[in-house]
């Protein structure tokens, strides 16, 4: 049997008297590609945000591998192998393309500040390391040569690849992503989703992602969810989804 | 020796002085985004607890170091609640903090001698040489204090850790995500920059040999972010240099006020200058005289070998 990597209990989470997250329970099962649709403002950026601790549940448990991560500060969420991206990219501007991947890395000796100053030649031999691997990185998202440019001056396609490639740098177990095609050519989508593919196949990676292009995430997804009003109305294969009535509905209107 | 060798002397024990001020910000504001208007509150704890350790006769080197303790500390205490505010609450607590601080110099006599203020006997006595040898020494060293903070300033943004604190400066909840620990970067670096001023504090003590309350007015504090957003932020050497054309400005000012007949007062026309200066920076380039500075790591040797693999 599948090990379940992510679990939520009867999550819930409300902003004055709107339930965004509404009860929700769900598992995804490690190693999987598992998508989360839902019209605009059913629920899903809310719940992306609950699970990785930017804000606190009012109700119900996370659980990350079998252990208790709902209240955890987002930090701390991360050091257990849980990342996420943006819907819009939330990249340092000002800083190069390769700092934004350089800064994501996971437990640097060179990131404490007595470090700095007592352990140069370690951190120094470290940091070459991670900057051949970002580089690396870099190379697989096409961005390379983009490498010394502050991230402010790539195009709204590019950025999201260097979101996606910054998570990857942190070594993580489970990347929740938002809308990672979002703002792209279909072209450019279709292949970031195939990536996505790659890395869970070389990596063994686990994605929880939201996706609006539902044609592309069906064709990549082992496994779907519906949002609407903040609860989950429906999970199915993705082959079945779009048969859903209660789906269709939600998203073509009342029938 | 003459006159004018004591007004470049005098010019330029300052301009070490706010300079060490202005790397201090720099570190707080520049690199890690905290808009630190109380940066007068520190720079008071290190004058004031030097002068008091020289009062009770301890030797310079001791008055220096604990003054630097004693400023980084009451910034780590004071970082922890106002930390957890945004950028401009910041400026608002750090402010007040900076002008309650200097109402407890000034109302609690017991300390320091309130509105009287106290005098600071020198930490180096050499008889029968001349006042230019003395400004010698001391500038000696304040540039000895300041190679010191620039360093330790450049090491810390030229690591790993410098540029997990641009990037807290670029977006916070993007870094927490990333898995930092924002607030214990920003706290650090409040402390670190407030253990500066108070090296600053320290130094001008024993340098002007009398403080009182009036000394520590807020505009102190505006001063040195003149220097910052001048020589651009994120800049060490840049903001070193804002802090030669603030305090040039200001001592020259006074210099041609005692030496030319001018039809203005240049010392108040001073004021005006740095306005429309600051004013014609922030439109025209408000990122400062000087870019901020690259990440110097490794890692940029790596990437440069990497261009010609490809």
């Amino acid at each position: 049997m599948e090990k379940t990597i992510l679990k939520t209990e009867n999550l819930t989470k409300s902003f004055g008297g709107l339930k965004a997250v509404d009860n929700v329970t769900l598992t995804v099962k490690e190693n999987s590609i598992t998508g989360l649709i839902g019209p605009n403002g059913s629920g899903k950026t809310t719940l992306f945000n609950t699970i990785s601790g930017v804000y606190k549940p009012e109700r119900g448990k996370i659980y990350f591998n079998g252990e208790r991560i709902d209240g955890l500060a987002p930090y701390k969420i991360y050091e257990k192998g849980l990342a996420r991206t943006f819907q819009t990219p939330r990249l340092f501007q000002k800083l190069t393309v390769l700092d934004n991947m350089m800064v994501s890395c996971r437990s640097h000796p060179g990131d404490k500040i007595l470090n700095v100053f007592l352990k140069k030649r370690r951190w120094s031999e470290e940091e070459e390391k991670l900057a051949e691997k970002a580089l690396e990185i870099l190379e697989i998202i096409e961005l390379d040569r983009f490498k010394d440019k502050p991230a402010s001056e790539l195009s709204g396609g590019q950025m999201k690849l260097l979101e996606l490639g910054r998570v990857l740098m942190t070594e993580p177990k489970m990347l929740l992503l938002d809308e990672p095609a979002a703002g792209v050519n279909p072209t450019l989508a279709r292949r970031i989703f195939e990536k996505i593919t790659q890395l869970r196949d070389e990596l063994s990676l686990t994605f929880f992602t939201i996706e609006h292009r539902i044609e592309i995430l069906l064709e990549h997804a082992d496994w779907v969810y519906v949002m609407h009003n903040g609860s989950i109305i429906a999970e199915s294969p993705p082959e079945e989804v779009v048969k859903n009535k209660v789906v269709v509905d939600v998203y073509l209107g009342e029938a | 020796m003459s006159e004018p060798l004591i007004y470049v002397l005098d010019m330029a024990v300052f301009v070490g002085i706010f300079a060490i001020l202005a790397v201090s910000l720099n570190l707080e504001y520049g690199f890690t985004g905290l808009a630190n208007f109380g940066k007068v509150a520190f720079f008071m704890v290190g004058a004031y607890t030097s002068s008091i350790l020289a009062n009770m006769g301890f030797p310079y080197l001791a008055c220096i170091t604990v003054a630097t303790f004693a400023a980084g500390f009451v910034g780590f205490v004071a970082s922890l609640p106002a930390l957890k505010l945004q950028a401009d609450y910041l400026a608002i607590v750090t402010l007040a903090f900076g002008e309650i601080l200097r109402f407890i110099f000034k109302n609690e006599e017991w300390i320091a001698g309130g509105v009287q203020g106290i005098t600071v006997p020198s930490a180096i006595t050499i008889t029968g040489v001349p006042i230019q040898t003395m400004m010698l020494i001391q500038l000696t060293i304040v540039y000895a204090a300041l190679a010191i903070c620039y360093f330790i300033a450049q090491r810390v943004v030229n690591s790993p850790y410098g540029r997990t604190i641009r990037a807290i400066r670029e977006d916070e909840l993007a870094a927490q995500v990333l898995g930092k620990d924002v607030f214990k970067y920003k706290a650090q670096m409040f402390t670190l920059g407030s253990a500066m001023a108070g090296v600053s504090g320290s130094l001008f003590s024993q340098y002007v040999r009398f403080i009182d309350p009036y000394t520590f007015e807020p505009i102190l504090t505006f001063t040195v972010w003149m220097m910052v957003i001048l020589g651009g932020p994120a800049n060490n050497l840049g903001v070193i240099l804002g802090a030669v054309f603030v305090q040039a400005l200001e001592r020259g000012a006074r210099i041609a006020k005692d030496y030319l007949l001018l039809p203005v007062d240049p010392h108040n026309l001073r004021v005006m200058i740095i306005g429309i200066l600051i004013i014609l920076i922030l439109m025209y380039r408000p990122q400062g005289l000087f870019r901020e500075s690259k990440v110097k790591t490794p890692a940029l040797e790596v990437a440069s070998k990497w261009k010609k693999r490809s």
